[in-house]
């Protein structure tokens, strides 16, 4: 905890510094809100039920899409890791698609599925499908051959050894990569909500900043800030008790 | 010798094997032939690279010859074989991290028996106790020293009540105390169960102690330049076995042959292929 005090210092003090700035029209103070101004609108949309009511469509949209996205990627990554005919079938397809940012598919999206939740759980789904299967396939094939060859020896199905052996051999990959598609997810659904629709937290932002609620519109971006590290903090959190038995902390 | 019977349980028959390095082939055997006696203790020593490993890995079935056969039981070997159990080197990598003590050991009995609940886990801790991990039932991995990880694999092996144990240089990756400390655990293993135990190591001294026959190979292309019965009297001991003259008599011999091949064979490049 004590390591922690020279960043939480460092962060109150640009606070600070961007409070007085504004106080003191050293910034434009209607572009700028005072910190104070910011805290007060995010604590009035905490209260009206603004915030929440925003925040409720994007995190269903968060995690319909990374949940599907899990559901398909990972035993396809575990079946792409351990067929070497699917793998090389399917790696430079994979390999392909993957560096497209996920936001480029919107308008595509938009054309087969609306503006509609239909349209941005895809979105998230796409974003949140690379990084899991990549991680998932990676680790499958970064299982020790001891361990694989231990299976073996012991005469197991290929199917259980892909449960028993491989799948727990390949977790932590796994969970890496769902940590980090979740990062993703957070940040293509506030942009398809900018692009289309009005509802979610992305929908939000824009709405305040196109009315000159400019304290309104950084709550509303603070309040994303806050989202991503909870999510990843919770996501660690469950990490660490599946993999407990590392004996170590995961690397963050 | 010790309790081996007059009845093979292996034979190797005109066993070849070649890997292809660098477009050429490279012949590690070439009809090799063995005949192991089911009961037996027999220690597979030799000079560095000469294809120890790869044939306990052919023996097991893991890996596949290239030409002639293992027979096992009197059928040829194809695929990792019901009745053999591999025990690797490397225990760090062939333990289950994520699995306790327990729960490893439970993989051995899973994968061979039907057996389940109470008379289950009874069976687990009888192998526990065997070799000696008695309270460490609930502890992962991590949290034992190497020698203790390689009792687990050992526990989750036997518990499987294979026909013979494959073991290829076992404790050559612990300290020595405790090398001598698993020495005596798989001695009185072998004298209080009925299994055939084939050990690979480059330990002539644990060669020695423990067989009740040791074969040494020669430099790739393998032939057996001696097999060797060891006549010392069981049970064995760390301590009054290696007092005992013969001892010294045997060591020296074996040792002998094996510097002898380790120096013809020195220039020649390793036979099997380094991953």
């Amino acid at each position: 905890m004590i390591k922690r005090w020279p960043g939480l210092a460092l962060f109150a003090l640009i606070l600070l510094l961007w409070e007085f700035a504004s106080a003191n029209n050293l910034v434009d103070q209607v572009s700028i809100p005072r910190v104070s101004a910011i805290v007060a609108s995010w604590v009035a949309i905490v209260k009206n039920g603004q915030l929440a009511g925003a925040l409720a469509p994007s995190l269903g949209r968060i995690f319909s899409g990374f949940g599907l996205a899990a559901i398909v990627a990972v035993p396809l990554g575990l079946l792409m890791g351990s067929i070497a005919l699917l793998y090389r079938l399917m790696e430079p397809l994979t390999e392909f698609i993957r560096p497209i940012p996920a936001a480029a598919y919107i308008p595509v999206a938009i054309l087969f599925l609306g503006i509609g939740n239909e349209m941005k759980i895809f979105v998230v789904f796409l974003a949140c499908l690379f990084p899991i299967l990549l991680n998932t396939y990676g680790g499958v094939r970064g299982v020790d051959p001891v361990l694989v060859d231990t299976g073996r020896t012991f005469g197991i199905s290929r199917f259980r050894a892909l449960c028993q052996i491989v799948f727990p051999a390949a977790l932590p990959s796994i969970l890496t990569g769902m940590r980090i598609s979740l990062g993703i997810a957070l940040i293509v659904v506030v942009v398809a909500e900018m692009i289309a629709g009005n509802s979610g937290i992305g929908y939000y932002i824009l709405d305040m900043q196109r009315s000159f609620r400019v304290p309104e519109m950084f709550a509303g971006i603070f309040t994303l800030g806050l989202l991503g590290f909870i999510i990843n903090f919770v996501f660690l959190k469950i990490e660490q008790h599946f993999l407990r038995w590392r004996g170590t902390s995961v690397e963050t | 010798m010790g309790r081996a019977l007059d009845e093979p349980i292996i034979e190797l028959d005109n066993l070849g094997k070649a890997f292809a390095v660098n477009g050429r082939a490279l012949t590690v055997f070439e009809r090799l032939c063995y005949r192991i006696d089911k009961g037996s203790f027999v220690s597979i020593v030799g000079p560095s690279g000469c294809g120890k490993s790869t044939l306990l890995k052919l023996i097991s079935g893991l890996e596949a010859p290239t030409s002639g056969a293992v027979v096992f039981n009197g059928r040829p070997v194809v695929g990792p074989a019901k009745g053999m159990i591999y025990v690797f080197q490397q225990y760090a990598k062939s333990i289950f991290p994520w699995r306790t003590v327990m729960q490893n050991v439970e993989f051995g009995l899973n994968a061979t028996k039907n057996l389940r609940g109470v008379q289950a886990r009874e069976r687990c801790r009888e192998y526990i106790r065997l070799v000696g991990l008695e309270g460490y039932e609930h502890y992962h991995p991590y949290q034992l020293s190497g020698g203790m990880q390689q009792r687990v694999c050992i526990a989750r092996a036997l518990i499987c009540e294979p026909d013979v144990l494959l073991m290829d240089e076992p404790f050559s990756a612990v300290d020595a105390m405790t090398r001598a400390i698993l020495q005596e655990l798989i001695l009185k293993i072998w004298e209080t169960i009925p299994v055939t135990i084939l050990f690979v190591t480059h330990d002539v001294d644990e060669a020695v102690l423990l067989s009740s026959r040791v074969i040494s190979l020669s430099h790739a292309p393998a032939a057996i330049r001696e097999d060797l019965p060891i006549d010392l009297p069981y049970p064995r001991d760390q301590i009054k076995t290696r007092d005992d003259e013969r001892f010294t008599a045997l060591r020296q011999r074996l040792f002998a042959s094996i510097f002898q091949a380790e120096k013809s064979g020195a220039a020649l490049p390793p036979a099997e292929p380094r991953p």
